[in-house]
C-alpha cells in the first residue's frame, strides 16, 4: 500500500452521504456476548494455539494424501458392497478400515 | 495505542495469549462492527462477522505483519465475510423493497423547506442501501471509514482505478436516485442540512 493518498473531487453530496452513514451506525456497539463467543470457540479448538502449531509435518502430509488416495480408489467398491451387503454384514467386515490401516502401515515401513 | 503496540499484541497472540487478542478486539471491535453493520444493515449479521473476523485474526496471526496498520487487513476480512453473508442470505432485495415502500408512502416531490432532517437522512440511507454490493462497500469504506482510494484498493484486492470507477458510479447513482425519487438536488439538500 502506498502512503500517497488519492482523493476524488468532493461536493455537497459527499457531506450528505457521510452524514447519513455516520448517523446510521453512530453509537452502535457489539454486545458483550460476541467476545464471550470468540473466547468459547477458541477454547473448543483442539489446541488453543494459532495456526503455526497446526502446520503438518511431511510424514503427516504424506499419510493424509495416502488416505485421500485410498478413499478415492475404494469408493467404487463401496458402492458395490453397499448394494450387495446388509449394513450388519458390512459392519462385521469393516474391510475398508482394515485396508486403509494396512496400506498406511506399508507406507510407514517403506519410509522408514 | 500505537502501531507498535499492535505489533506487540500480535507477537503475544502468536504465543497463544488470549488477553492480547482481547486487547486487540477492544481496540478494533467498534470500527469493524460498524463497517459490517453499514454494509449488511443487520445487527446479528454484523456481530457474526465481527466474531469470525477475530477468529481469523487468531487463526492467521502468523501471516500478519505487525509493522503494518492492522485496520485495512481487518476491513478486508470484514468485507469478504460481508460478501459471503450477502451471497448466502441474498438480503439485498429487502433494502430495495424498503426504498420502494417508502417512496410509495411519500409524495413524489416535496418542497425543500418542508423536508425534515429525519426524512432526508432516511432517503439517503435508503438510496445507499439500494446500491449494488460493490458500490455500497466502496461508499462505506470511503465515507464511513475514511479510507483512501489506495487503502480501499488493498481492502478489496483490486486496482485503484476500479475503486475510482466504482466510487464514481456509486455517487452518480446516489445523486440520480436522490434527484429523481425525492425531487431533491443534493446542493439544495446540503444547504438544508
Amino acid at each position: 500500500m502506498s502512503s500517497h493518498r488519492i482523493q476524488p473531487k468532493l461536493d455537497g453530496l459527499d457531506e450528505l452521504i457521510r452524514w447519513a452513514l455516520l448517523d446510521e451506525v453512530a453509537g452502535e456497539e457489539p454486545s458483550p456476548q460476541v467476545w464471550q463467543s470468540i473466547q468459547a470457540r477458541l477454547m473448543l479448538r483442539p489446541q488453543a494455539m494459532p495456526s503455526q502449531s497446526r502446520v503438518k509435518r511431511p510424514w503427516r502430509q504424506l499419510a493424509s494424501a495416502l488416505q485421500t488416495w485410498a478413499l478415492g480408489i475404494t469408493a467404487p467398491l463401496d458402492v458395490v458392497w453397499d448394494s450387495r451387503l446388509t449394513p450388519r454384514e458390512r459392519s462385521y467386515l469393516v474391510w475398508k478400515e482394515n485396508l486403509l490401516l494396512s496400506m498406511m502401515t506399508m507406507a510407514a515401513v517403506t519410509i522408514c | 495505542m500505537s502501531l507498535s503496540e499492535d505489533g506487540r499484541l500480535i507477537s503475544q497472540i502468536r504465543q497463544g495469549n488470549i488477553l492480547a487478542l482481547k486487547a486487540l478486539y477492544e481496540k478494533y471491535k467498534g470500527p469493524v462492527y460498524r463497517t459490517a453493520l453499514a454494509i449488511t444493515r443487520d445487527r446479528e449479521a454484523a456481530e457474526d462477522i465481527l466474531q469470525d473476523c477475530f477468529l481469523k485474526v487468531y487463526t492467521y496471526i502468523d501471516k500478519l505483519d505487525g509493522s503494518l496498520p492492522l485496520s485495512p487487513w481487518l476491513h478486508r476480512v470484514t468485507v469478504n465475510l460481508s460478501y459471503n453473508w450477502a451471497n448466502k442470505r441474498r438480503r439485498w432485495l429487502q433494502p430495495l423493497e424498503e426504498v420502494i415502500d417508502h417512496l410509495i408512502e411519500s409524495p413524489r416531490t416535496l418542497p425543500e423547506s418542508t423536508l425534515e432532517r429525519g426524512e432526508l437522512r432516511y432517503a439517503i440511507q435508503a438510496a445507499i442501501a439500494s446500491l449494488s454490493f460493490e458500490h455500497r462497500v466502496v461508499i462505506v469504506l470511503f465515507y464511513l471509514n475514511g479510507f483512501s482510494l489506495n487503502e480501499i484498493a488493498y481492502v478489496l484486492d483490486c486496482p485503484v482505478g476500479t475503486v475510482k470507477s466504482r466510487l464514481h458510479y456509486a455517487r452518480r447513482n446516489l445523486r440520480r436516485k436522490l434527484e429523481r425519487d425525492r425531487g431533491l438536488a443534493p446542493e439544495v439538500a446540503y444547504e438544508f442540512s
